[in-house]
């Protein structure tokens, strides 16, 4: 098993380098908008102005590096994909190692790449929060893991997907309509929100500014406890999935070609 | 494994694809020996070939490999002792030859990485150059290291040697030649140049269109098998059931026969070349024409 492991993560460096030095530069660049919304240019804006630059720069900065590294760890697909190039994955048939192994070893290094991920999007939340001067919450944590497993979720399917449609335009074509049904149920679902809470509110036009922001902390909390109700099932979506991924990834294996 | 007499035993092996079907194909490879396995482009070599190596399942049919049925039980052991070797390189091109070794000894449990080496040595294959950078032939002499160096008792081939320039395929059939001095080792190797098998192959089996032709010892099926040259009011006199199929030429008829002895006393008068395995296979394989040119 080591032999494929180092065969996957050989053939993965490219895209793992480029993906940490992608996380690097949004890190710092939401490092410097922190820097400057602290102690700099953008900390010199008033009222209105700086609330909104200083939240729009405390929140990207504190979940877009993740989201990128994430999406990074997401080598699998670049690896299927020249393996049927290769022609590997027929070569891999005729090697003494079962279809167990070979599915196993996929999913052990998304998911230790995904628990890398995690760390560095742990640490990147920590520096935010320290030069922020806010506290580094429960919240935080639960946010970072909830886009671990979204892109978890995808990449789990995308395996077996892959190795079953063998085409990544293929594959992309159905994550597309995929995504854009989720997409569609989510703006559904903004939409329910706030039309609860523009029904509190008979007259928007004339709120006042503390209104306003109200009115936006209603929404933020709709969103949190929508988020902490989600949150219990992460582990339990975790598992489901990358367990279904798995063991859809030994069938189409066995299935063996046509 | 237990004692065996074939390497490879292939009984009633079907497998149905749309507009071409693998009917019924039979044939062993004994212990010990080179059998060549040679078809046109789409006979069915490759397709039999999957089958024995557990790409594709076949639809019917029973494969013994090294004395063991090739079933759910037995494969991982079986795919212990063979090796495959296809016309291209299997390890993307970022891999070196040392980094392939790596992969392959983890693969392995009898992996012997001193005669990996030496193989590489013999080829003159640097270790540390990826392999998108080696020619055609060298991708073919690491395949081939690779696989010699696990103790294989049996080589599945397909297509090795196509676009190779003949010195390297000299020098790879020499390689078999010597692999094959263990008599446990077997080597089953398909081709349509039947220039390489007619030099190493002991048995030779023909496949067309998905059905076996011919198979059997090479020198007998060579010694059986010849062409008679006459006019064509010669080939008149030829009874059908000495002929496999008659090319026409504008002087008259090349007839094959797989009867040569017989025919040499019975037609005395016309002309017996020895033929090769190439014509065998072209005359075979216009077999239903009955007249071909």
């Amino acid at each position: 098993m080591k032999g494929l492991i180092y065969r996957e993560l050989y053939l993965s460096k490219k895209s793992y380098i480029a993906g940490f030095v992608t996380f690097l530069m949004i890190f710092l660049i939401g490092l410097l908008f922190r820097l400057s919304t602290e102690y700099g240019n953008l900390a010199s804006l008033e009222g209105d102005a700086f609330r909104s630059v200083d939240i729009i720069t405390y929140y990207e900065s504190l979940y877009v590096p993740p989201a990128v590294m994430f999406f990074a760890m997401m080598a699998e697909h670049g690896i299927i994909i020249a393996d049927f190039k290769s022609k590997w994955n027929i070569f891999s048939y005729t090697l003494p190692i079962s279809e167990k192994k070979t599915a196993f070893v996929k999913y052990l290094i998304l998911v230790c790449s995904m628990l890398a991920g995690l760390i560095f999007s742990i640490l990147n939340a920590l520096i935010i929060c320290g030069i922020s001067e806010r506290p580094f919450t429960f919240g935080i944590v639960k946010n970072i893991l909830i886009i671990m497993t979204c892109i978890l979720i995808n990449q789990s399917i995308n395996i077996p997907l892959l190795m079953k449609l063998r085409s990544k335009a293929k594959s992309d074509i159905v994550f597309t309509i995929a995504f854009a049904m989720l997409l569609f149920a989510f703006s559904k679902f903004i939409k329910e929100i706030f039309t609860k809470i523009f029904s509190e509110f008979s007259d928007i036009e004339n709120m006042s500014e503390a209104e306003v922001w109200e009115l936006i902390g209603k929404f933020v909390q709709k969103i949190v406890d929508f988020r902490d109700k989600v949150f219990l099932f992460v582990p339990i979506a975790i598992i489901a999935v990358i367990s279904a991924g798995y063991y859809a990834s030994v069938r189409i294996l066995k299935g063996r070609e046509k | 494994m237990n004692d065996f007499e074939n390497a490879i035993e292939i009984k009633n092996l079907t497998k149905k694809y749309d507009g071409f079907t693998l009917d019924n194909v039979s044939f062993n490879v004994p212990k010990g020996s080179i059998m060549g396995f040679i078809g046109q482009n789409g006979a069915g070599k490759t397709t039999t070939i999957k089958a024995l190596l557990d790409i594709i399942k076949p639809d019917s049919g029973s494969i013994n490999i090294l004395g063991m049925e090739n079933n759910h039980q037995n494969k991982i052991e079986i795919k212990k002792h063979i090796s495959a070797i296809f016309d291209e390189i299997p390890f993307d091109d970022a891999f070196n030859a040392r980094q392939v070794g790596f992969i392959m000894s983890e693969i392995y449990s009898e992996w012997d990485n001193a005669k990996y080496k030496e193989y590489l040595e013999r080829f003159e294959l640097p270790e540390k150059r990826k392999i998108g950078q080696f020619s055609k032939g060298m991708k073919m002499k690491l395949q081939i290291a690779s696989a010699l160096s696990h103790n294989a008792k049996l080589l599945i081939m397909d297509e090795a040697t196509t676009g190779l320039d003949p010195v390297v395929r000299n020098e790879i059939l020499d390689i078999f030649l010597e692999y094959l001095q263990d008599e446990n080792n077997s080597i089953l190797m398909s081709s349509h140049i039947t220039s390489d098998l007619e030099k190493i192959a002991d048995s030779v089996t023909f496949i067309d269109h998905g059905n076996i032709l011919l198979t059997g010892y090479k020198d007998d099926i060579l010694e059986n098998h010849g062409v008679i040259k006459c006019s064509k009011s010669d080939y008149a006199g030829i009874e059908k059931s000495d002929i496999i199929s008659t090319r026409l030429t504008d002087f008259g008829a090349e007839v094959m026969t797989d009867k040569k002895s017989e025919c040499m006393k019975k037609y005395s008068g016309l002309v017996m070349d020895n033929t090769t395995l190439e014509e065998i296979m072209l005359f075979y394989v216009n077999r239903k024409k009955g007249e071909w040119q």
